[in-house]
């Protein structure tokens, strides 16, 4: 509970300081509302005019990316900021000082990196995900409302957890991690229902980048469809796969935090 | 029960090998690498309440060395014991009773009023509101930084940042401070204050200070002990007076004899 303390008051101390910039704050929410807004529209009119894509309608397409924005904006809060650094604390030993503060260094660094600017993100989704839950005149219980909310949590955990094993030899190489596109160009898959690309697509979507966890097979239970690999399965695994990426990405930060050789001062 | 122990401690980092006379082919595909030794068998203990200067040329290994009773990096041999723990087992722990500060890297929350990394660090060494508050009205008046504690930390000048800086790390009234060039690029008026604040602070409240420091006034005002070590290795660990009387030359100050132990 301490901690948490203490991260809501870094959080805090965050986002005063950011208003000491509220010029390009306020100007990144209103960039990131207008480059996503852009290319929801855009889908969705790709869709329509196609009447379904993959059997999935304009609607169900809309909040299955909103679906996938939400999840990444949840994780890529806490993970953004602190994979852009990685090269940097390699290079200049700037990590020393989470090694000196009475918490968990990674927790400290998720904490002091945490990115608010998420908000954009974070608005424009929950936007879109009502719009579409409007539209798609659904009528949930208490059960689909609560895995929605498990979905999302799972998602956020997913995408923050690949976005760390992707960008964790950064901190060994001193270097952008190579590994880096596989999450950043992956992801751009996700944004569509899986069942468009061939099949050893959708494999390596759900076995090997499990991206399609983070909208895809949790969605499905709540738009009543079964589609993919395995998809009566798959599509309750998302909670499952969040916590074992969790264990992978503790296990590979507690091996590259060891590497940690810091830099001359 | 010493505070701080080392015991034939050694560093090595795994530095590339560059060989001129291999193709580049070669050095792309089979780098080579080779330790360097940066610590080399170090031995020494501090006592509650010393005020320790850590002295040597650049490259010595003094940082190093503070890496490791951090916790921030691991000995590759020997013993390191800090409170009778191994620092980079007990980071956590150890950060409660520990101080540091790093030359001119800032622990302050750069857009914001100095007083709100205080109450940042408040929270997180977990301070009463009585204790924080007497602490911090001290080291404010000590270091006289009442004018500037609203001040955004980026507005502030090098030595209000580092007195703010060194206000922090005593916060939380720790047993043992590590301070890594505190007064590197600082003016005389603000570097005596230092001196001044750190002599006090180890008398009022027994705080052990090891110090790493090229300046000679440092050394001479401060350190009542000095170690002293070059090329990783311990070349001297004692008082004052044994130190001049055993590298002191006629006519020699201070930094004569600095010069010269280096230059060997």
């Amino acid at each position: 509970m301490h901690y948490v303390r203490v991260f809501l008051q870094i959080v805090k101390y965050l986002f005063k300081a950011r208003l000491e910039y509220p010029g390009a704050w306020v100007g990144g929410i209103i960039a990131q509302w207008f480059s996503y807004g852009i290319f929801m529209v855009m889908v969705m009119l790709t869709v329509w005019n196609f009447g379904t894509l993959a059997g999935w309608t304009p609607e169900e397409v809309l909040f299955l990316f909103a679906m996938y924005l939400l999840a990444y904006a949840l994780g890529a809060s806490f993970t953004f900021n602190l994979t852009r650094e990685f090269r940097n604390m390699a290079i200049n030993g700037t990590m020393d000082e989470a090694f000196c503060r009475p918490m968990p260094p990674f927790l400290y660094l998720v904490a002091t990196t945490f990115n608010i600017g998420y908000v954009s993100h974070i608005t424009l989704s929950g936007a879109a995900m009502i719009f579409s839950i409007t539209r798609l005149e659904i009528s949930w219980g208490a059960g689909q409302w609560l895995w929605l909310f498990v979905t999302l949590l799972s998602g956020g955990m997913i995408t923050a957890c690949l976005m760390l094993l992707c960008e964790f030899p950064a901190l060994r190489l001193r270097s952008h991690s190579p590994l880096a596109m596989f999450f950043w160009q992956g992801r751009e898959f996700l944004q569509y229902p899986l069942t468009i690309y061939p099949r050893p697509l959708q494999f390596i979507f759900t076995a090997i980048l499990p991206f399609s966890f983070v909208g895809f097979y949790p969605v499905q239970v709540l738009l009543g469809k079964q589609d993919g690999i395995f998809p009566h399965v798959t599509m309750w695994l998302a909670p499952a796969v969040a916590l074992i990426l969790a264990g992978a990405t503790a296990l590979v930060w507690r091996f590259v935090s060891r590497g940690y050789e810091s830099a001359g001062t | 029960m010493s505070q701080i122990e080392l015991k034939n401690v050694c560093k090595d980092y795994k530095i590339r090998k560059r060989d001129e006379s291999r193709s580049r082919f070669s050095e792309f595909f089979r780098p080579r690498y080779e330790a360097k030794r940066a610590v080399d068998d170090i031995s020494f203990t501090i006592e509650p309440g010393e005020m320790v200067g850590y002295i040597g040329s650049n490259g010595a290994g003094k940082s190093t060395t503070i890496k490791m009773l951090t916790g921030i990096l691991s000995p590759t041999t020997g013993i390191v014991r800090v409170f009778d723990r191994d620092p980079c087992k007990n980071r956590t722990k150890n950060a409660l009773d520990m101080g540091v500060v790093f030359g001119q890297r800032t622990q302050l929350l750069w857009d914001l009023p100095v007083r709100d990394t205080f109450e940042l660090f408040k929270t997180m060494y977990r301070l009463s509101d009585r204790d924080f508050k007497k602490q911090r009205d001290m080291l404010v008046e000590t270091l006289e930084m009442e004018s500037f504690l609203s001040q955004a930390v980026r507005q502030l000048s090098l030595g209000q940042r580092m007195r703010a800086n060194l206000a922090l790390c005593f916060l939380h009234q720790p047993k043992v401070v590590y301070l890594d060039e505190p007064t590197i690029g600082l003016d005389v008026l603000v570097k005596d204050r230092i001196r001044a604040f750190l002599r006090q602070i180890n008398r009022e409240q027994g705080t052990t200070v090891l110090l790493t420091t090229h300046d000679t006034g440092d050394i001479e005002e401060i350190a009542e002990r000095l170690i002293l070590i070059d090329s990783g290795k311990l070349l001297y660990d004692g008082d004052h007076t044994g130190f001049l009387s055993k590298y002191r030359d006629a006519g020699d100050t201070l930094e004569d004899i600095l010069k010269r132990v280096y230059a060997e």
